[in-house]
């Protein structure tokens, strides 16, 4: 399934949040990660970041979608996300 | 019942006595080391579930053996097994008695088991019961049986194969 | 979800944050850094000069990432086959037990020819269908295929693998509108452009094949049709062989007859004879290259779409279920 994470986490905590995303996704840009995942990969990324925030403090949403092909997606501006497998 | 003679001839891998109940080719193949679980998300979903499941209940996990690996219940003293659907709950019950046979021989007594279903919200209490016993002596006699043979048992495609990680392995 | 990265740039490789990052200097100085989310990569192909540490290595291994080294040239140089950790003894001992013995190795080799065979008639049939003159070619492809059956050692059935691949190389001719007529096919350097292409995608396709095999517990370095000894993963070569004019020729007829890749795009090396593909038809072949191998078909018995890589993959399997005793080996006939 296609994945989009968008969160809103206190500062002290934002760098293990995105670090730890970073192993799963595709960084968009500020605070929205997005990818590719396995129905499994999901639980372990929800249970992971579970771990990472303060559930009183931190806000984090997560967006599914069947397949990547399902998604239309328009940028205005910048194009900021990496999710090229060649890098050339 | 086993006699103790028995019990140390026929002691195997918790894994196998659930999967002598649910298709012995897949138990076959498991036994030839013809692994196919780490590639399944079904399983790592498994697996996942079974470390998340009761956060605030103290749980203990002690591997024996290195034949099974109990999930032992602290406060009430259960043997837990925590199984993503009740569909092969007999499986996971043979497994679960085992677990508590096992447990007994190594002089800890008769203790409780429970089957969990946490996504079905649902819970089963084993005890061996003398009926019980008899599955199981049947279960670890065949469990043996299936892996000295030396060709695969035959097996049919049916709706567990669905979800099964040996799926393309048996058919594809 | 696993990918394969194929990196062109030059720089460094390394582990941070539990992950992979990949770095390179700007022109300004500055230092470029991008990262690969270590969860969803299933092997690293590198081309470019990249630096790279134990620790990396320690992380790929832990992680079950395979990764594949190219030269300068483009050229295959080797894989980093991290150590195995779903292994089987037994499976191994059924793979030397059917090397070793000659009727049951022949049996197996037989199949993988059979199966390159069926997707060479299969490429020829196709351009016959629209109007090329391959009829010559075509027969000693079919015939080739009929003697199959009565090759009585490895020996016989690769002389008659050859016949048939030399007879379906001069078709190339037909096939290509080539300004220099395609003569054979030549390695280790290749001396023409189609050379050089065959031999860029055939490491494609063989280093694919082995991260294949990587997942599975067959030992890649015992092989039926090909000598175990020939290279250090022929098995990966014996089923490869299958899929080379299913994949890799495909491309290169298209790419070449699409004008996608021309003659600018080739290199020779130095006085010596020997052509190589230059870095922006290399990047293009390994676009559509990683297209085609994720193109999906519907399977017949598993009733859902599985892609070209997968079928590898599947093969694999087949393989297992005939070493084991459970189904007799039938290689992949392309049915669509």
């Amino acid at each position: 399934m296609y994945v989009i994470i968008v969160y809103d986490i206190e500062q002290e905590r934002v760098a293990k949040v995105c670090q730890y995303l970073r192993r799963f996704l595709y960084w968009a840009q500020n605070s929205v990660f997005e990818g590719e995942l396995s129905e499994a990969q999901l639980v372990k990324v929800k249970s992971g970041l579970s771990k990472l925030i303060d559930p009183q403090r931190d806000s984090v949403y997560i967006y599914q979608l069947p397949g990547k092909k399902l998604v239309k997606k328009e940028i205005l501006g910048q194009e900021k996300i990496v999710t090229r497998t060649i890098l050339e | 019942m086993l006699s103790y003679e028995e019990f140390e001839r026929l002691r195997t891998n918790g894994i196998k006595v659930n999967y002598w109940v649910v298709c012995h080719r897949k138990l076959w193949l498991f036994a030839k080391g013809l692994r196919m679980e780490p590639l399944s998300d079904r399983v790592a979903l498994g697996q996942l579930m079974h470390e998340r499941a009761y956060p605030g209940t103290p749980r203990r996990e002690i591997l024996i053996d290195k034949l099974i690996k109990i999930d032992l219940l602290e406060s009430e003293g259960k043997v837990l097994e925590i199984k993503y659907s009740h569909k092969l709950a007999e499986a996971a019950r043979l497994q679960l008695a085992y677990y508590l046979a096992y447990l007994r021989w190594l002089g800890a007594g008769e203790l409780v088991g429970e089957l969990r279903f946490p996504r079905e919200r649902r819970r089963e209490e084993v005890r061996l019961t003398p009926e019980l016993e008899g599955r199981l002596a049947e279960a670890l006699r065949g469990v043996q049986q299936v892996e000295q043979l030396s060709a695969p048992p035959s097996a049919e495609s049916t709706t567990i194969c669905r979800v099964c990680a040996y799926r393309e392995l048996c058919w594809g | 979800m696993a990918q394969s990265y194929y990196i062109f740039r030059s720089g460094r490789l390394r582990r941070k944050q539990n992950t992979l990052y990949f770095e390179q200097e700007s022109e300004d100085g500055q230092l470029q850094k991008v990262p690969i989310p270590i969860e969803n990569v299933r092997d690293l192909y590198l081309f470019g000069e990249i630096d790279l540490n134990t620790k990396l290595l320690t992380f790929l291994a832990q992680n079950e990432v395979t990764l594949h080294c190219f030269n300068y040239y483009g050229f295959y140089i080797g894989s980093f086959y991290p150590r195995e950790t779903n292994v089987s003894g037994y499976l191994l001992v059924k793979q030397v037990e059917h090397y070793l013995d000659p009727q049951k190795r022949l049996e197996i080799a037989k199949e993988f020819v059979a199966g390159a065979l069926f997707h060479l008639r299969r490429n020829l049939n196709y351009y016959r269908n629209r109007g090329r003159e391959v009829d010559v070619s075509l027969e000693v492809v079919e015939s080739s295929l009929k003697r199959l059956n009565e090759c009585g050692s490895v020996a016989e059935l690769m002389s008659e693998e050859g016949r048939a691949r030399d007879a379906y190389y001069q078709a190339f001719n037909e096939i290509l509108e080539l300004q220099q007529p395609y003569t054979k096919r030549v390695r280790r350097p290749p001396d023409n452009e189609v050379n050089s292409l065959i031999s860029f995608g055939n490491s494609l396709l063989y280093t694919a094949t082995l991260s294949e095999l990587y997942v599975t517990q067959l030992n890649p370095t015992i092989s039926y049709l090909h000598e175990p000894s020939q290279r250090r993963f022929s098995l990966a070569l014996d089923l490869s062989e299958i899929f080379k004019p299913l994949i890799v020729d495909r491309l290169i007829f298209r790419l070449l007859n699409r004008g996608e890749i021309d003659e600018n795009d080739f290199e020779s090396i130095g006085e010596a004879k020997g052509v190589y593909l230059k870095e922006g038809a290399r990047k293009k072949f390994v676009r559509v290259f990683e297209e085609y191998l994720q193109t999906t078909v519907k399977h017949r018995r598993l009733k859902r779409h599985v892609s070209y890589r997968h079928l590898i993959r599947l093969e694999a399997y087949k393989l297992i279920k005939h070493l084991v005793n459970i189904e007799t080996y039938k290689s992949l006939r392309a049915w669509w």
